[in-house]
């Protein structure tokens, strides 16, 4: 095992950042989890799940003192309704929280130069309950150190 | 065009079924809970949704045919206590007819 890891990458800490603005109170649902691989259990009603989906190096940018990436992170928000509580409303309700409280800090707590929205997709399904999920996925604009994925 | 079979099909379904039954459920016709003698199963199943899905459960009421009303989706069914709708009704054409519920 390794005794000194590394230091989490600019990516890693993206999504940290992410969870956190999205965990700090009012938390934007019960449940905010960073990179979950499970299904989400028959308690969790509302739940958002924060992953990295990949990134490109802004080769626009000149390598100077920094090396600029464009990073997509995806906000997965699930929500469960029935036939009096439609799970569409939940998770648009859901959805509107999330997208609100990421707004209100694109820098996400002074990590990343900006956030923006990339796409959006939503699916759903029903069994003994409605089951709904929308995802946005964001691009986040931030910087490592030069020939480096670790923060300047 | 009598129907032997049918008949005997319908009198063994409600034998078994009066016999079989799992649960206490009502269904709602007409203002009025009626009782039925019914299988119910919840077993898991995952809503496929997002990336992970989301675990969900698929209740499920069998019984015999001549115990559901007419026109069955729409109407409330309480099972030990719990209110559903009926989602789907599923005659699989031997005397026994499989309901699909959704949470009320």
């Amino acid at each position: 095992m390794n005794q000194n890891p590394a230091p989490a990458t600019i990516f890693l800490q993206a999504v940290q950042a992410m969870v956190a603005t999205l965990q700090a109170a009012p938390a934007v649902a019960p449940k905010v989890y960073r990179t979950r691989l499970r299904p989400l259990s028959q308690q969790d009603s509302t739940a958002v799940v924060v992953r990295l989906a990949g990134s490109d190096p802004d080769t626009s940018v000149g390598q100077g003192a920094v090396m600029v990436w464009g990073t997509a992170i995806t906000v997965e928000c699930y929500a469960r309704g029935n036939t009096l509580a439609p799970a569409d409303e939940a998770v648009d309700d859901l959805l509107a929280r999330v997208y609100t409280r990421l707004q209100q800090d694109p820098s996400l707590g002074g990590v990343a130069g900006g956030v923006t929205p990339h796409s959006l997709s939503v699916d759903y399904d029903v069994d003994g309950d409605q089951t709904a999920c929308a995802t946005v996925t964001l691009l986040v604009r931030h910087a490592s150190a030069p020939a480096s994925v670790q923060p300047f | 065009m009598p129907k032997p079979f049918a008949l005997l099909e319908a009198r063994t379904a409600a034998a078994a079924f009066s016999r079989l039954s799992n649960c206490a459920a009502f269904i709602e016709n007409d203002n009025e809970d009626v009782r039925v003698d019914a299988i119910f199963a919840n077993g898991y199943a995952a809503g496929q949704v997002g990336a992970l899905g989301m675990a969900s459960s698929q209740p499920a009421l069998a019984l015999p045919t001549v115990q559901v009303p007419a026109n069955p989706v729409g109407l409330r069914v309480t099972v030990d206590g719990q209110a559903y709708l009926i989602a789907d009704a599923r005659n699989d054409g031997t005397g026994e007819t499989h309901l699909l519920l959704e949470l009320a």
